[in-house]
């Protein structure tokens, strides 16, 4: 489903990534771990299309993810470091926006959900007081409302509380369930590693299974 | 998608108004200090001002704006998302301009009042206005998505804006001049086709370029 050949990635002529082939097939979850600094989330960055490596390719459904051609996105959900969000919109307007950029609307059970997540007494709040474990919440309500088929999570659990990572895990294996991709860089969780299909490590800037 | 897009912009700028009373600000001080630091300025004069005003107060507009996108790295979701980069920059030119349309709208009486002149705002004054606001739109979206990716973006849009402004603002400060003093449009007319000219092809530019641009 998703195909990774050869990536390639510098910063000012120092290599991070060298020669970084993954494939991600149909309901696997998949962790990858490593050093700081040894270009975890640099690769998230690269599937997501934030950053343009500069070799190999990125795929999925046979179509090329890293070509001026955004529509492939579709597939693709990311949940990154930085929250991602516009602190002067309210939480009920940025899902909407992030809804209505992926060409999807927002589903009449929103409340529900929003209460899942523990954001909906926050639905008309500007997320500019909101706090890590919020925009935590928050991009884990973006995986829940919108369809995708391969999900990119770079330290979903950092910042959450107990309650939150347990919501996250019973998530995640919910999606393996329903056949749904997961790449999820982090750090030591035994729970997420019960879960996970395969443990990856990035050593020496290339990708090695343990 | 574009509609979108541009209902966002212009939501994030109206709720806040952070960047249009930022630049209606200083525009206004910059007035009061040019108007009383030289008395009894020819109309031509108060041109060249007016214009520099507005290309200072763009950089302070656009600086804004792409800090509000750097800020949680709410840009990273646009272009993670199936939004073509095109449509990004075409909403953002858009918003801008609307942005400086207004700014002008209550810095033009500030200025007439500041510099004591009378102006008649005729159609030509009106087109010349709106077309080099597109240009700085246009071209200040372009640096402006340069500067995403560095953390010099303060220093970046004016350092770039200046120098690919200047012949623009030369050219409206001749054509503005033409229209005010009842010229005939053969005497401008060059100066008109500059600004039309460049900002066509700095839009068109932006919109096939901002993918490069925005991505590092």
């Amino acid at each position: 489903m998703l195909v990774i050949n050869n990536l390639k990635k510098s910063f000012n002529f120092n290599p991070i990534l060298s020669d970084v082939s993954l494939n991600v097939n149909e309901g696997e979850v998949i962790q990858i771990s490593g050093f700081n600094g040894s270009g975890k989330s640099t690769l998230l960055k690269i599937i997501a299309g934030v950053l343009r490596p500069e070799g190999g390719e990125v795929s999925i459904f046979n179509r090329n993810l890293l070509s001026r051609d955004c529509s492939s996105k579709e597939h693709i959900i990311y949940w990154a470091h930085q929250p991602m969000i516009y602190p002067n919109l309210t939480t009920y307007e940025n899902i909407e926006f992030f809804l209505k950029i992926r060409n999807q609307t927002i589903p009449q059970d929103i409340d529900l959900i929003l209460d899942e997540v523990n954001l909906l007494h926050l639905k008309d709040t500007q997320c500019d007081k909101f706090s890590q474990g919020m925009f935590q919440r928050f991009n884990l309500l973006r995986f829940i409302v919108s369809n995708w088929s391969v999900g990119l999570m770079d330290e979903p659990f950092s910042g959450l509380d107990i309650d939150g990572e347990g919501l996250l895990l019973k998530k995640i294996e919910y999606w393996k369930h329903k056949n749904r991709s997961l790449i999820i860089v982090s750090h030591n969780n035994d729970r997420l590693k019960k879960i996970c299909s395969h443990n990856y490590q990035i050593k020496n800037k290339s990708l090695v299974k343990i | 998608m574009l509609s979108t897009l541009l209902l966002k912009e212009l939501k994030l700028e109206f709720r806040t108004k952070e960047t249009v009373l930022s630049m209606l600000l200083l525009g206004t001080v910059l007035s009061f200090l040019f108007s009383i630091s030289i008395e009894n300025l020819k109309q031509e004069f108060v041109v060249i001002y007016f214009w520099i005003i507005i290309f200072m107060i763009s950089s302070l507009g656009l600086y804004r704006s792409y800090q509000n996108e750097k800020n949680l790295d709410s840009f990273n979701m646009m272009i993670s998302s199936p939004v073509d980069p095109s449509i990004i920059f075409i909403s953002k030119v858009v918003s801008f301009f609307i942005q400086i349309f207004i700014v002008e709208l209550f810095l033009f009486p500030i200025i007439v009042l500041f510099f004591k002149v009378n102006f008649e705002i005729s159609y030509g004054v009106f087109f010349l206005t709106l077309a080099t606001n597109w240009y700085i739109s246009a071209l200040g979206n372009i640096i402006g998505g340069m500067t995403l990716r560095s953390n010099r973006n303060e220093m970046i849009i004016p350092i770039l804006l200046f120098p690919f402004s200047a012949p623009i603002l030369l050219a409206i400060i001749r054509a503005t001049t033409g229209v005010i003093n009842n010229y005939s449009f053969y005497d401008f007319s060059n100066w008109v086709f500059i600004i039309i000219a460049s900002a066509i092809v700095i839009f068109i530019l932006g919109i096939w370029a901002y993918y490069d641009i925005i991505k590092e």
